[in-house]
């Protein structure tokens, strides 16, 4: 191990990417949807007449703890996004302008010249990120009240966690695409697969198997358990469940789902991509 | 004493339908403080062994070790050792080439202080001194090739690996290039040589291996080369002289080992299997031609080459 090569490698991941133009676009997007979705639905929070949806209503008025955690979907959604721009071309770009050889006969593993990539985009994500998360908090706090102590620590733990899992999916990209195009590309392809499609998958198991998902025609506790189960194979559905149980406790799961699963789920998310990219980049540069 | 040596090194690259065999089961030796040239047309298998030995690839079988490191089970040990430039290098753009350097030295746990030090000493070797504030975006090829060989030396390395390293450079950065390898070598630095340009690796290595489809056709010194092949080969005898008549020039077509005899505006140029000046500048003298100069070329590396490749190629 060579702590040193890959605190090198992570500085420099990092002071080149916060000095970046992306990342100042990035941080825009970010504080819009963190700062401006937690003290917007902060507001309505206090004002459930005003929401036209009374499923909405309600949740929100549960407080500031669901505020929080509806304000996570949007976390999630642009968090995303960030951590697949951020790290699109870490890989992909040191092939294309040749300094991956110049990298790579230093002295130290490849899997910690990835770990070092990593963990610099990590940083330079989570940094920035963990302010505007405090940021939105605070907005929360200022409108609606302050939220469990429980709930500001998953919100802020669990989002940089949550951060780390797209990075690393994105390195495996990254790695293995031999164009900046290709590379992006797939990423924006996993970002759809799990923010849009992946709320097909269980419908379409239920609509196979002839499970109910109408309530207005029945019980669909079936499906709830299907649905939950589909989303701890999800980075997003796990995020999503771990902040849920932190909000609303372990009645949120549905019976089938012990309260440990969603934490499990999250923390496998954020291991495997991990060593998959390293084992990836181990086996693509020979 | 050893500093490089590759037994039986293989490298095979795996596709989805048929394998490649980039090198196959080569071996050499690299003694200390030489200068080792390692020749090949495109496609020989040139960097992908430069590649493992630098510990940047894993060979497929075989080994190769560095300074007494295995490249795969010590790969990191291995690696402090070696200086890479490769055939064309990248760095960072956004960087400047000071902290090119400085970021190259942390691997190596080079403290901070000493780090700028030796980056700005090693930039003013390669002549970058000027540039050393500057963006890397804002180099040319050569300048950053010049900065490649400051970034290969940065750990002082016992083992200096060239991919090509004149490629992209001017004659004055070629110069400087080899004046800078030479002083390295003479300070004990074994250095690696891999070039197209064969009157480079002619001026600078003793001895050189030649690979070809992946194969080594031949690892032995310049001078053993050229009188082995040289024994095959034609050479040249250019005689300038005047007054040369067609009966000297019978006499001088007898004689043994003369293949052909052709005259040019100045003189003639004996076609000949052997050395045989000599015996011509004796026959002329002796028949009251005015000989002026005497010219023999044997076979240069680069005849060496082709001629060793061309076989290989037939076979």
């Amino acid at each position: 191990m060579n702590p040193k090569g890959v605190f090198a490698i992570a500085k420099r991941e990092f002071f080149s990417n916060l000095k970046s133009v992306r990342m100042l676009i990035l941080l825009i997007l970010f504080a819009l949807a963190v700062i401006g979705s937690a003290y917007g639905l902060a507001v309505l929070s206090t004002k459930p007449e005003m929401i036209p949806n009374p499923d909405v209503a309600e949740a929100l008025s549960m407080g500031p703890n669901a505020v929080l955690f509806i304000s996570a979907s949007f976390v999630a959604l642009v968090g995303s996004i960030a951590a697949i721009s951020i790290s699109f071309d870490s890989i992909v770009k040191e092939k294309l302008q040749n300094s991956l050889d110049l990298l790579l006969c230093r002295p130290l593993s490849k899997r910690e010249i990835l770990l070092g990539k990593f963990l610099g985009l990590w940083a330079v994500l989570s940094l920035p990120g963990i302010i505007m998360l405090l940021a939105g908090i605070f907005s929360v706090t200022y409108v609606a009240g302050m939220p469990s102590e429980k709930m500001m620590f998953g919100f802020i733990v669990f989002t940089v966690i949550f951060f780390g899992i797209f990075i690393s999916i994105q390195q495996i990209f990254s790695t293995i695409s031999k164009t900046l195009g290709t590379a992006i590309l797939s990423g924006i392809g996993v970002w759809f697969l799990f923010t849009m499609f992946w709320a097909l998958i269980p419908l379409s198991i239920a609509y196979v198997l002839g499970i109910n998902i109408d309530p207005s025609l029945g019980d669909i506790t079936e499906y709830n358990l299907l649905r939950s189960r589909v989303d701890l194979l999800s980075p997003i559905g796990a995020y999503d469940l771990s902040l849920g149980i932190l909000e609303g406790g372990k009645g949120v799961l549905p019976e089938g789902i012990p309260y440990w699963a969603p934490f499990l789920s999250l923390f496998l998310w954020f291991l495997i991509p991990l060593l998959i990219s390293m084992e990836m980049f181990h086996r693509r540069t020979e | 004493m050893c500093v490089i040596e590759a037994q039986n090194l293989t490298k095979v690259f795996k596709g989805f339908r048929k394998s490649f065999t980039a090198v196959d089961s080569i071996s050499f030796r690299v003694e200390k403080g030489e200068v080792f040239g390692f020749l090949g047309p495109n496609g020989a298998g040139k960097t992908t062994t430069i590649r493992m030995i630098s510990g940047i690839s894993r060979p497929t079988s075989g080994r190769v070790s560095v300074c007494g490191y295995d490249s795969i089970l010590d790969n990191v040990k291995a690696k402090k050792y070696v200086g890479l430039i490769p055939e064309t290098p990248g760095f960072y753009d956004e960087m400047k080439g000071l902290d090119v350097l400085c970021f190259y030295a942390e691997f190596y746990g080079i403290p901070e202080v000493e780090r700028k030090r030796k980056a700005r000493e090693l930039l003013e070797t390669v002549g970058l001194k000027d540039f050393m504030g500057g963006k890397v975006k804002t180099y040319s090829h050569g300048m950053k090739k010049r900065l490649a060989l400051a970034s290969s030396l940065i750990n002082d390395p016992e083992v200096l690996i060239l991919d090509e390293p004149s490629t992209g450079l001017d004659p004055k950065g070629i110069s400087l290039f080899r004046k800078i390898v030479k002083d390295l070598n003479n300070k004990g630095v074994t250095v690696f040589l891999s070039s197209h340009i064969l009157s480079e690796v002619e001026q600078m290595c003793k001895r050189v291996c030649i690979l070809s489809k992946g194969k080594i056709i031949v690892v032995d010194s310049i001078e053993n080369l050229s009188k082995k092949i040289g024994m095959k080969t034609q050479m040249n005898v250019f005689i300038d002289a005047e007054g040369i008549t067609d009966n000297v020039l019978d006499i001088v077509r007898k004689l043994s080992g003369v293949l052909r005899v052709e005259k040019t505006g100045t003189g003639i140029n004996v076609v000949c299997s052997r050395n045989i000046s000599p015996a011509v500048n004796e026959i002329l003298v002796r028949n009251n031609v005015k000989v002026s100069s005497i010219r023999v070329t044997e076979p240069s590396l680069e005849e060496i080459f082709l001629k060793l490749t061309g076989e290989q190629n037939e076979s």
